[in-house]
């Protein structure tokens, strides 16, 4: 068993040496150069970095001459919707390295030509897809080179300048990028915001109207769906029509309530009491309900809105005949 | 968010508010109407050959005056009546009805049949409803009609009132004739109408304040013989009298209690005028009252219960109530003037009496514990309140003044619906007092 464990260890072992000895070199090689591609997508979607690096005094414009023998400008149709149009040109006017903060690239600034190369590769993204600006560059780069000094010191200095540059220039679009992704995004937030304010609004609006409605709606109810003046008017017209027998005893406990059902033309159909049991027990009610039965049917029709049937094709009339005893 | 939140839960409450409101059923309260006479059809009654009788004419025209007579109905001239129905079996084609504006129509027929028999019957239809509301019929003698056509009147009044009907009743009371230093007074009786009038006494002695029994079939009233008063009972079917009491002293206004086995009234007896009461089989006398004053002019309450009477221990003459033993005196009449002669309403629910204050007489009616005090009638001199057996109506006496030469003073008897309209002369032969009405003749 401590064999097999010892001989397992050891392949185990074995495999990490073999895979460290494979897998570390790779990690101390350089790393490709893989950075223009990213810059070159940057730079489709930020002009202001164009504009920044354009402002460049005369390499920018040399590398564009140099540049436009080679490929004819880009044409601008293919640029992302958003991206502006005319900004592509202004990158072109020469104008100072915004920044070049340390001695070393003051050095290097007319030395330095592949410091417009990001430029131009600005300008090219469009057509390429992310792989031609790398051969852009690419056949670009030895364009410097021989004009630069051989030295090894330089090389490295140029070549730390070099990174130096992207790095800022990278960071630059990185900031111009987030920037304008911020703004972007600044933008399209305040855009989803716009709408769902407008939304809110909207929907705010059709609720308080809906409720409004709704809560005025039960102060009409309290005399019913129909209008003051529509009930008013039926019991004007009910009240011409009936005529309770007067000097009855007990005329205030005489209410009688009548279920009244009407037709669309607003004849009474049926009218019967509400109270039945009364009926049968108490004749003095019960004259008082034949009276205001025939006040229904004599009634008949009533001066109802044709439009509301739904609303009033059963009513419940309540026959109150106090107004004797006053 | 909350916001949405709450108005979504705001709508939906609303909703659910306003579909709970939509399922209740309008209601409209009809609280005013209009005060008019019941307009009706009375059709002269008919023969059996469907053709109008001289007698269904009688019982028509008395029929249309009873209901008219009362102030609650309106009879339409049979004139505007476009067919007249034949039978009172035969269901009338409402639509000729309809027009004439009137709830109700009375058909019936009437015959002497062979025996000699009046032959009623009658049928009563709601025009509105287009219904039979109540029917029926019978025989009588031929001397009947007008007792039969107010008991068919009777019908229709409490089909469109409620109440009892009272045409079928009769009054009693005091006629007056020759000058007022010779006055005769008699008893005499008559119909609620003033029909079928008679005298029951000769004039030989005064008679003052009959009154019905329960039963309608005897009147107890006050004869002066000798000027002594002396309390009869006159029966009305057999003309005979009876004298239940001789009292010395002032004697004053014997009342039957509900139930028919007392009398109250009130004596005069050492100064001191209170409430007696006497039972009737016994004679027996009780008092009921006693105080220095004068008490007089009692009347039970419906239940026998009360007495409500006058008396002047307050200082003016005012109105009391007192259970049926005398006790719990309490006065009920508060008002300026003076109060006399209550009558408690057969419904038991207010007390009519004559008032004096102005210098006027009024014959008013208050609740029984004296609120609601209402003037009816007024005059020169306007007494004695009795009341119809159904309570809604009132039945005084009224008399003018007299003129500076002698003459004047006419004395007749009026009623009145306690609505305070209404208000009828009752035609008698001669002057007329102290009348009573009867309770509903069965």
């Amino acid at each position: 068993m401590d064999r097999r464990s010892l001989l397992i260890s050891v392949g185990l072992h074995a495999g990490v040496v073999v895979l460290a000895w494979i897998g570390l070199p790779s990690i101390k090689r350089d790393l490709p150069d893989q950075q223009p591609l990213v810059v070159m997508e940057m730079v489709q979607s930020v002009p202001t970095t164009n504009l920044d690096q354009g402002e460049k005094p005369s390499t920018a414009k040399q590398e564009q001459k140099a540049a436009a023998p080679k490929k004819p400008p880009p044409p601008p149709p293919p640029a992302p919707p958003r991206a502006k149009p005319p900004a592509p040109p202004k990158l072109v006017p020469p104008k100072p390295v915004p920044k070049a903060p340390d001695l070393k690239a003051e050095t290097l600034p007319q030395k330095v030509a592949p410091k417009p190369k990001p430029k131009p590769e600005i300008k090219q993204p469009p057509d390429p897809p992310k792989s031609k600006p790398k051969q852009v560059a690419a056949q670009q780069a030895p364009v410097p080179v021989p004009q630069s000094p051989p030295t090894r010191i330089n090389k490295l200095a140029r070549k730390k300048a070099l990174d130096k540059e992207r790095q800022d220039a990278l960071s630059g679009v990185m900031q111009n990028l987030a920037k304008a992704r911020a703004v972007a995004e600044e933008a399209e937030k305040k855009r989803r915001q716009q709408e769902r304010k407008d939304a809110a609004e909207k929907l705010t609006s059709s609720l308080t109207s809906a409720a409004g409605s709704a809560i005025r709606a039960p102060a009409k109810q309290a005399v019913g769906p129909l209008g003051l003046s529509d009930i008013d008017r039926i019991r004007q017209h009910v009240s011409s029509c009936w005529s309770p027998p007067i000097g009855t005893a007990g005329a205030n406990m005489l209410n009688v309530d009548i279920i009244v059902t009407l037709d669309r033309g607003g004849m009474v159909l049926t009218a019967e009491v509400d109270n039945k049991m009364r009926l049968a027990v108490d004749r003095t009610f019960r004259v008082a309900a034949d009276e205001a039965i025939r006040t229904m049917f004599k009634c008949s029709p009533l001066p109802v809105p044709l439009d509301k049937y739904e609303q009033w094709k059963s009513f419940i009339f309540g026959f109150d005949p106090k107004f004797l005893t006053r | 968010m909350m916001r949405f939140f709450r108005l979504i839960a705001l709508l939906l409450t609303c909703l659910g508010l306003f579909s709970n409101l939509a399922h209740a059923q309008l209601r409209i309260d009809i609280t005013e109407g209009q005060v008019v006479p019941t307009p009706i059809a009375i059709a002269n009654f008919t023969g059996p050959d469907g053709k109008v009788t001289e007698i269904g004419k009688q019982i028509a025209q008395i029929i249309s005056e009873d209901l008219a007579s009362s102030g609650l109905f309106a009879p339409v001239d049979s004139a505007a009546f476009v067919e007249p129905p034949k039978a009172p079996s035969i269901r009338p084609n409402f639509n000729n009805w309809t027009p004439l504006g009137v709830k109700g129509l009375l058909v019936g027929s009437a015959y002497i049949d062979g025996s000699g028999m009046l032959q009623v019957e009658f049928v009563l239809w709601d025009v509105v409803i287009q219904r039979n509301i109540t029917g029926g019929g019978g025989n009588a003698d031929q001397t009947a009609i007008r007792r039969i056509s107010h008991q068919i009147a009777d019908f229709v009044y409490e089909e469109f009132t409620g109440d009892t009907g009272y045409f079928d009743t009769r009054v009693v009371y005091v006629a007056e004739s020759g000058s007022q230093s010779r006055r005769l007074k008699r008893l005499a009786i008559m119909d609620q109408d003033g029909h079928n009038h008679q005298y029951l006494t000769t004039g030989a002695d005064l008679v003052l304040t009959p009154r019905f029994s329960p039963t309608a079939n005897e009147i107890a009233y006050l004869n002066y013989f000798n000027d002594e008063p002396n309390v009869y009972l006159f029966e009305i079917a057999t003309g005979r009298t009876e004298r239940l009491g001789s009292f010395p002293g002032m004697t004053f206004a014997p009342r039957f209690a509900p139930s028919g086995d007392k009398l109250i009234m009130s004596l005069a007896q050492n100064g001191m005028t209170d409430i007696y009461e006497m039972d009737m089989r016994t004679q027996a006398i009780n008092r009921l009252t006693q105080s220095a004053s004068i008490d007089t002019s009692p009347s039970y309450s419906p239940d026998g219960k009360q007495i409500v009477f006058n008396s002047d221990r307050g200082g003016s003459q005012q109105l009391y109530v007192m259970n049926a033993d005398g006790s719990n005196v309490r006065r009920i009449s508060f008002n300026q003037g003076r109060y006399a002669t209550p009558v408690w309403s057969p419904r038991g629910d207010i007390i009519a009496f004559t008032k004096m204050a102005n210098g006027q007489f009024y014959i008013g009616v208050m609740n029984v514990d004296g609120s609601g005090e209402r003037l009816l009638a007024s005059g020169f001199l306007v007494e004695g309140p009795t009341w119809a057996p159904n309570g809604r109506v009132l039945m005084y006496f009224k008399q003018k003044p007299f003129e500076t030469d002698g003459s004047g003073g006419d004395t007749h008897v009026y009623r009145i619906d306690i609505t305070g309209f209404n208000e009828k002369r009752i035609i008698t032969p001669s002057d007329a007092s102290d009348p009573a009405w009867s309770p509903v003749l069965r």
